[in-house]
């Protein structure tokens, strides 16, 4: 085919500029370390690769997530640890108190430091953390949770709100729990139901917390139980009657001191010697407060006993807050086990996105990073391609007829 | 004195063909880089024999014709070709740009989304929090600047690209002058058909055409008289003979920023842009087209449907102060733009509105009335969305299904073939703003709250509580509930706020859903007789991250496009649908470059100059012309000779 001189310039220039374009994308390449140095070099890997790069930054948003609710719950569990430690020691102060051998005296200095314990017990349950905000409020985070009336009662002032985080993309977890929960809604008695002895009881007859026995039939008026002694010295009886002790007679037999009375599921027992008419509740449990139990606790030691009735009004009182601390102890140590459990969940949630962020990196990078080594080959055989290019047009463009004429 | 058939003549004949020959030759080797030029090659035929005694006699040799070497075919593969390769070259650098735009890390929309809901995360653990907050308004101020840079920015590609079909088409002008011109000087010259076309002139006018071809397709006509008629678009002349017609941009009647194509023929004037492609015209309408307009439509959509349902989120929540119901963005939903077209001739008017930021679409629409009913019709495929009818009481509003828009026809006396032309979420991405700057009007809380009386014997549990209808008028009245049986278990709700009771002796399904005032809870448990539940305000209620978390969650929720697309989704397949059309741009530019190198070379092997070939023919014709000259000097001896015979 004929070739023009202008064309065969045209074709070495051409051959020059297209390794040197070649070479400077090499260039840019190695320079940069990635392989994709526009968008429109490989438009469906960079779309690949913004949407991994947006999962992972998300997920490192949830793993900052995780560790803001690892930080508060364990701030919220080393709180409900102290608060364990200190009703353990409430509980081991109440069995002393409860010992025949302390004085009325003896008993006012234990019911000053139940008083002094009840005070921290309010104190930690109005913790506030780093940011001046209560623990314990549910969300109402600048009102403080817990205060006591003029009248004595303890009120809660927060509402139920529960914080959650989101730690994964379809995994959210609590990172609070509402003081009302921990500290108000105890149950007392023994969870299901309550039992009390009457202030006006003449006899020394103590009452135990009962248990149930098959399936409790809960009476919004509660049991009473009454005892007979119509002889006196004569042999003494017991009547168990619903509806607040207005309704028909369930259960009654004769009383034997420490034998179980049962009836509608439940089972109770009283020791000593009841008086005739001495009467005793057992009602559902209600909630009662932690600070009510110390409070009653308390109340109760600082209480003189001077008669045997009111000793055994003292004991069923005693045996009733110990009761209800155990209660109060047993409903903090749940919540602790919950916090426990979330805490759990949060570390192999953070393994989970560990992993994936690992993994998107990968392909991140092998999407996106440089093969090295046939980079450098590839310019090596650039600048061969170029050095031979620029040579040959030298030499070609150098040969004319006209030179030999 | 000398015949044609002597030795005089026959020696004068060769001596002025090869001189004629060799000045050919020489303006080929002078010619030899210049654009356009054809390579000229001297015809030499013998001239007419004469008849001596009924025989011939040759009398030597002629320059019949000079003739410039053209293949007309492969001319016109290069035409092709030029016209192509220009088309992808403009469209690619102009793509590359926009792809870099889209991508790039400081202008992109990604990364400042990204960082938006960071700070919506991080708030969401803290809600309280100032800092938290001062995050989330100083981001939400990045994010829409981000929208408003980019917008500008595809504002000044389109005001450049403006500037460029002004000045093409300003070009093509004069090139089309230009040619019309030569047109005019070939014809009086004698055409091509002529044994002396002329050549230069013809090669002339051959460049200005391939320049033409570069600025635009054309095809090509050839008349018998020599003159070439160019043809543009389907079919307009832009060069007939020796006049050119014109094309001019002007600004177009449905989007005010654009310019578009007309030709003008006498006094007529029509709009052509649909029809004109190729070249660097071409390139950049169909740029425009391709890339421009839908990438500003889709970041309009993207940026009031962003708005709009991020709105609808916050709406329901409540902020620091305990107020409700307040946007964050700006609305960008009502006033969408609406422009009767300028040969309308009734007095109707209608608004938009934006009403389902999910069923959003980034098209627009054209409403035209056909004298029985208003057609609403998509501008991107010309389908039929909706028919209204013009009677009615006014003003009244249409919900129009799937597009997720409300049209309303506030006044309607059109006449028959009135239309309006409608774009919903028009300069969304310009006009996105926040609409609060305080850090307490952040809504990261729900509106109520909900709690169980310490009183109660039972153990249900109660919700806190979502909002069904934020605009339920008792939303954040108090009310209780109360088990007012057990067995079978019945409840009473009583607003007491309001003081009236809202429902009484309902059963109870433990864990399902009740409704009052707007407020949704569940109840799940066994309660008591008597217990009571009460939902109120959420007062006070600084640590509630509800509404936090339902914002940040909104970056990982498909809520656009029919629900199948989160934010970042829909901007990313803007970005690749443009770094697709950039990639395939560019395939399309190399492989139009290919062939059009390919036709250049075979069009350079036809009429390009070979300086060795030149070379050859100088040393032939100078040796020609020595021989040539030697017969002169052989019959001048002859005639000397006769001289001397006759002088002794």
């Amino acid at each position: 085919m004929r070739i023009s001189t202008s064309l065969m310039q045209q074709l070495g220039i051409n051959a020059i500029t297209e390794q040197q374009a070649k070479l400077s994308e090499t260039q840019m390449q190695l320079a940069t370390g990635k392989r994709i140095l526009s968008a429109a070099d490989d438009p469906s890997a960079v779309s690949v690769i913004t949407g991994l790069r947006q999962s992972l930054e998300t997920t490192e948003k949830y793993q900052s997530n995780a560790d803001t609710g690892i930080s508060r719950l364990n701030v919220e569990e080393s709180t409900l640890s102290g608060t364990i430690d200190i009703l353990q020691r409430v509980r081991v102060l109440a069995l002393q108190g409860n010992n025949d051998s302390q004085t009325n005296e003896t008993r006012q200095y234990i019911a000053n430091e139940i008083r002094e314990l009840l005070s921290q017990v309010v104190g930690v349950a109005n913790t506030k953390d780093q940011n001046g905000d209560y623990l314990f409020s549910g969300n109402q985070v600048r009102t403080q949770p817990f205060s006591q009336l003029a009248s004595g009662t303890f009120i809660y002032q927060g509402d139920e709100g529960q914080r959650h985080v989101q730690i994964g993309s379809e995994r959210q977890i609590a990172t609070s729990d509402p003081g009302k929960g921990i500290f108000m809604e105890v149950r007392n008695g023994n969870g299901t139901f309550v039992t009390r002895a009457n202030s006006a009881n003449t006899g020394t007859g103590t009452i135990n917390a009962g248990y149930v026995s098959g399936s409790f039939v809960p009476d919004i008026n509660g049991y009473e139980l009454t005892f007979l002694q119509p002889i006196v010295n004569g042999p003494i009886t017991y009547e168990v009657r619903d509806n607040g002790g207005a309704g028909a007679i369930i259960a009654s037999g004769n009383y034997s001191s420490g034998v179980n009375i049962s009836f509608n599921g439940a089972v109770v027992a009283v020791e000593g010697v009841p008086a005739n008419n001495d009467k005793f509740t057992i009602k559902m449990s209600s909630n009662q407060s932690v600070f009510e139990t110390l409070d009653n606790l308390a109340a109760t030691l600082e209480t003189k006993t001077t008669s045997d009735a009111s000793k055994a009004l003292f004991h069923n009182n005693m045996g009733a807050a110990i009761t209800d601390i155990d209660r109060a102890l047993e409903n903090i140590e749940s919540y602790r086990a919950r916090i426990g459990a979330r805490l759990n969940t949060i570390d192999s949630q953070k393994d989970v996105n560990e992993t994936v962020m690992l993994q998107i990196k990968g392909s991140i990078s092998s999407l996106e990073d440089l093969d090295f080594a046939e980079a450098v080959g590839r310019l090596n055989l650039g600048l061969t391609g170029l050095q031979a290019a620029q040579q040959s047009y030298t030499r070609i463009q150098g040969l004319s007829l006209f030179n030999y004429m | 004195m000398s015949t044609s058939g002597d030795v005089y003549g026959i020696g004068t004949s060769g001596l002025l063909a090869f001189q004629r020959a060799l000045s050919v030759t020489s303006h080929n080797i002078a010619n030899v880089n210049t654009e356009g030029y054809s390579r000229q090659i001297a015809e030499i035929t013998t001239r007419e024999p004469i008849n001596v005694g009924g025989r011939q006699v040759g009398t030597g040799v002629n320059i019949n014709s000079v003739r410039r070497m053209f293949d007309e075919l492969v001319n016109r593969q290069v035409t092709n070709y030029t016209s192509n390769s220009s088309l992808y070259e403009t469209y690619h650098t102009l793509a590359s740009q926009v792809d870099e735009l889209l991508a790039n890390e400081s202008i992109g929309l990604d990364g400042s989304l990204q960082r938006f809901f960071d700070a919506l995360q991080v708030l969401s653990t803290d809600p309280s929090s100032n800092p938290a907050r001062e995050g989330v308004l100083s981001e939400a101020q990045s994010l829409v600047d981000r929208f408003h840079t980019l917008d500008e920015h595809l504002n000044d590609i389109n005001n450049h690209l403006n500037n460029q079909m002004r000045q093409f088409t300003s070009e093509l002008n004069t090139l089309a002058a230009s040619f019309a011109d030569l047109n005019q000087q070939i014809v009086a010259n004698g055409g091509s058909k002529m044994d002396f076309p002329p050549n230069d002139l013809m090669d002339k006018r051959n460049l200005v055409l391939q320049q033409i071809a570069s600025m635009v397709s054309v095809s090509t006509v050839e008349m018998d008289d020599g003159s070439i008629n160019i043809f543009v678009g389907s079919g307009q002349p832009m060069v007939l003979g020796n006049q050119a017609f014109t094309l001019q941009a002007v600004n177009s009647t449905t989007n005010s920023s654009q310019l578009e194509l007309a030709y003008n023929s006498g006094s007529t004037q029509v709009i052509v842009t649909d029809l004109i492609d190729g070249g660097k015209l071409g390139g950049v309408l169909r740029f425009r087209d391709e890339v421009v307009d839908p990438v500003i439509a889709q970041l309009d959509r993207l940026a009031a449907g962003f708005a709009m349902s991020f709105n609808d989120q916050h709406r329901i929540g409540m902020d620091l102060e305990g107020d409700i119901n307040n946007n964050f963005f700006g609305d960008l939903t009502a006033g969408g733009y609406v422009l009767p077209a300028a040969g309308n001739t009734g007095t109707a008017n209608i608004t938009v509105s934006i009403s389902d930021s999910s069923e959003l679409t980034a098209d627009d629409y054209q409403m035209n009335y056909n004298g029985l009913n208003y057609t609403l019709v998509n501008r991107s495929d010309n389908s039929t969305v909706a028919t209204f009818p013009p009677a009615g009481a006014f003003p009244t509003t249409y919900t129009v299904a799937g597009i997720g828009i409300d049209i309303t026809i506030n006044v309607s006396n059109p006449n028959a073939g009135d239309s309006f032309y409608i774009d919903p979420d028009h300069d969304a991405a310009k006009n996105i703003d926040t609409a609060i700057n305080r850090l307490a009007d952040i809504s990261a809380a729900i509106p109520i709250r909900a709690q169980r009386s310490l009183a109660n014997l039972g153990d249900a549990t109660i919700s806190q509580g979502t909002v069904a209808n934020i605009n339920n008028p008792n939303l954040m009245n108090t009310v209780t509930i109360t088990f007012s049986s057990i067995s079978p278990d019945l409840f009473d709700v009583f607003d007491v706020t309001a003081g009236i009771p809202l429902a009484t002796n309902v059963p109870y399904t433990s864990g399902s859903s009740i409704t009052y005032n707007g407020v949704t809870i569940e109840i799940t448990g066994a309660p008591q007789l008597n217990d009571v539940f009460t939902i109120e305000k959420n007062t006070s209620g600084f640590g509630d991250n509800r509404n936090a978390l339902f914002l940040a969650g909104l970056q990982t929720t498909a809520i656009l496009e029919n629900g199948t697309g989160t934010y970042q989704e829909l901007y990313g397949s803007l970005i690749s649908d443009v770094g697709n059309k950039t990639a395939q741009a560019q395939t399309s530019k190399i492989a139009q470059g290919a062939l059009l190198e390919n036709a250049q070379s075979r069009y350079q092997s036809v009429s390009g100059v070979n300086l060795d070939e030149e070379a050859a023919n100088i040393m032939k014709f100078q040796q020609a012309y020595q021989a040539a000259a030697q017969i002169m000097v052989t019959a001048n001896s002859m005639f000397q000779s006769l001289i001397d015979v006759f002088r002794r």
